[in-house]
């Protein structure tokens, strides 16, 4: 009880790494369950760091509606290597929840995945056939949702939503399953997970049902986790606590995490590269520094400039009022001709509206879409 | 959970009460009573009537009545029937069972033939077999009770593979009981098909939207990205959730069965509850016809707290809130 008290606490104070090391240092290293040993085995053998996982090439999902076709992802592309953490981030509606569930081949009619590959260990998921992929989902990749509530089944227990992955994939009885989901619940910090496992997801707070699924998603050991605007629907002290969570799981497993969001401070201080995604496009790719400190698409630098600064009150901070971008998301279907971005972008060029620009490499690990960068462009 | 189904129970009283006095005040309003017929008849004279009418208590004002009655359901008299000259009770014993068996039995009919239906029609949504059962169950919603007798005694009259009308065959009561059972069935079958044809296709279509909303949700999306192989996405995690609006259905139903029951009843000459109160409004027999209606009342009452029984068994956020008041 003490522990989970303090493991609380810890989380509200700070997620920070060192927080976290004092944590596992702590109470939890005594009673480490044997889960989390076979896991870490497990994933010692399996994972050499740096080692390209995920490879999503020229990504096309569509979705034919009686007004027309939204390309929802048009031509994304995606690295994620061994132990990284790919942060996605964009606005609402551009397309970043439709790459994830493209990943796990979850696209529902009127929707269908169009074009592209999506290399993940080497095979191509495009070509898996239905039963394949059950063995991918769940077991390889997985996946936690923006709401908990509503993510979670209402008439089924907290244990057996963890268990019967793990009794699918794992092909464990169900007494087995049980005990491990006891061990993942009491991992992600859910106290008295015994007892909980007998509860129903209502009885549990935000907070609580996220990390549930941040559970039912590790139960199996997958080796890439999508985390789809994970703290989205909670509360600050809340975000804090399931980060911790995330951060603490992340570095124990060696987990890769493609992390959906549009909270560019969630990015600063999780991700190891960002991706840019404007109108189904990724518009910059660049690590995360690189981003922050030195933004080359005009997209990239209007969402730095829209992010609110804490300098109120504070004389030693130079009071930055927060830019909006101008203008607003187009509508899919009625998307600008050549650059999406053309008809708000400040550093509007007369070619723009002619084409969509190419990616262009500035450096080893920085792409960049815009003509300001694009060497064969004639400037004006 | 007991306290909760004591409490259900004994509301129902005030409500069976509530409805007795309710039916006791319209029957008065109607014009006329049981003697009425027999005044027209030039052989019987005026006072053989009045003598009557005192006899059977017809002089009195309705809300005597209604106390006298009130009065005898409290030690088990339910009256006395006029027009078949016998104790209500001894009439309504058998009738209650034949209309209640008949009316489980096709509510049994109508769970086995409509979820699985709802079922396909919801996994096959605007495919040929959807349409043609949506269709299907349109065309049977469109047809009345009567017609679909109709055509049920039809078919018994030209196969000879059932039996038209009654609930036992001749030398019942030499057979085993095995056989008495499976000759009670065999009679049963075919009203209790059209009984349960029109609340199909009622079901049909609510199983095939509620699966449907059901399998849009967030928790089946999870279902499915956790790798679970499709049968169990829709039976464990789709199927159960979409059962609950099903259920509260399903209280309501056993009262629209008896009211379907009065048609098919008289119609297939099943010696239920339905034709017995068709006898009892036509020769206006007050005592019979109010057992009639009460007994309707403690079916749509007893279905109503039966449904909320089984809901907060398959709905453990309704469990949830009865635990913690």
């Amino acid at each position: 009880m003490l522990s989970a008290r303090f493991h609380d606490y810890d989380g509200v104070l700070s997620w920070s790494a060192a927080a976290s090391r004092r944590l596992r240092s702590g109470v939890e290293t005594s009673t480490t369950p044997s889960w989390r040993k076979q896991a870490k085995q497990a994933c010692a053998l399996q994972r050499v760091p740096g080692e390209l996982l995920l490879e999503v090439k020229n990504l096309q999902t569509h979705f034919s509606l009686d007004q027309g076709v939204i390309k929802a992802a048009d031509g994304v592309d995606l690295r994620v290597a061994q132990g990284e953490t790919l942060a996605l981030v964009g606005e609402s509606g551009c397309g970043k929840t439709v790459t994830a569930l493209s990943i796990l081949r979850l696209i529902d009619e009127p929707g269908r995945i169009a074009g592209g590959s999506i290399t993940f260990k080497g095979q191509d998921l495009l070509r898996l056939t239905e039963s394949e992929m059950l063995r991918i989902r769940g077991k390889e990749i997985a996946m936690v949702f923006q709401e908990p509530m509503s993510s979670l089944n209402p008439v089924l227990t907290v244990g057996d939503q963890v268990a019967e992955a793990v009794q699918v994939h794992l092909k464990k009885s169900k007494k087995e399953a049980l005990r491990l989901a006891t061990a993942v619940l009491r991992a992600v910090g859910i106290p008295d997970p015994d007892r909980r496992i007998a509860d129903y997801p209502h009885q549990l707070s935000g907070g609580a049902c996220q990390r549930l699924m941040i559970a039912m998603a590790l139960s199996c050991n997958p080796s890439l986790l999508i985390a789809d605007e994970p703290t989205s629907s909670l509360d600050g002290i809340t975000q804090a606590q399931i980060l911790d969570v995330l951060a603490r799981l992340k570095a124990e497993f060696n987990l890769s995490l493609l992390l959906i969001t549009h909270n560019l401070g969630l990015v600063a201080q999780f991700a190891d590269r960002v991706a840019v995604m404007y109108t189904g496009k990724i518009v910059e790719d660049a690590p995360v520094n690189a981003i922050f400190k030195n933004p080359k698409h005009p997209y990239t630098v209007g969402l730095l400039n829209s992010i609110p600064r804490l300098s109120h009150g504070n004389p030693r901070v130079r009071r930055v009022k927060f830019r909006s971008i101008d203008g607003n998301v187009p509508d899919l279907l009625a998307l600008p001709p050549g650059c999406t971005f053309a008809p708000r972008c400040p550093d509007r060029m007369a070619k723009c509206p002619m084409s969509f620009p190419e990616p262009t490499p500035l450096d080893a690990r920085h792409i960049v879409r815009c003509f300001k960068f694009d060497p064969q462009a004639v400037p004006d | 959970m007991t306290t909760f189904i004591v409490q259900r129970l004994l509301s129902l009283i005030p409500l069976v009460l509530a409805v007795a006095l309710f039916s006791f005040v319209l029957i008065d309003a109607a014009p006329g009573d049981f003697l009425t017929e027999l005044s027209l008849n030039p052989h019987v004279s005026p006072e053989t009537i009045a003598s009557l009418r005192t006899k059977y208590g017809l002089d009195r004002p309705w809300y005597i009545q209604y106390f006298k009655w009130v009065r005898g359901m409290a030690t088990g008299d339910f009256g006395y029937s006029f027009s078949y000259n016998r104790p209500v009770l001894d009439l309504i014993g058998e009738r209650v069972i034949n209309t209640s068996l008949l009316a489980l039995i096709s509510l049994l009919f109508a769970l086995t033939i409509s979820i699985p239906f709802g079922v396909i029609a919801a996994l096959y949504r605007y495919k040929w077999i959807d349409k043609v059962l949506c269709s299907f169950s349109f065309l049977i919603l469109s047809f009345p009770s009567l017609f679909l007798s109709l055509l049920a005694m039809l078919f018994a009259a030209s196969s000879g593979w059932f039996p038209i009308g009654g609930t036992r065959s001749l030398g019942y009561e030499n057979l085993s009981s095995i056989r008495k059972l499976t000759d009670f069935l065999h009679h049963a079958f075919l009203p209790a098909l059209v009984l349960s044809l029109r609340m199909s296709a009622i079901y049909v279509r609510q199983v095939r939207v509620t699966l449907l909303d059901v399998l849009s949700q967030d928790y089946i999306r999870t279902a499915r990205a956790k790798g679970l192989p499709k049968r169990m996405v829709i039976f464990k995690h789709g199927l159960r959730n979409a059962l609950n609006p099903l259920i509260s259905m399903f209280g309501n139903s056993l009262a629209s069965l008896l009211s379907g029951a009065f048609v098919v009843e008289v119609v297939i000459s099943w010696p239920g509850i339905g034709s017995l109160t068709l006898t009892a409004l036509l020769s206006r027999d007050p005592y019979l016809l109010m057992a009639c209606l009460t007994y309707a009342s403690i079916l749509l009452l007893g279905g109503n707290l039966l449904a909320d029984l089984l809901l907060a068994f398959t709905d453990p956020r309704v469990r949830f809130v009865r635990a913690n008041p």
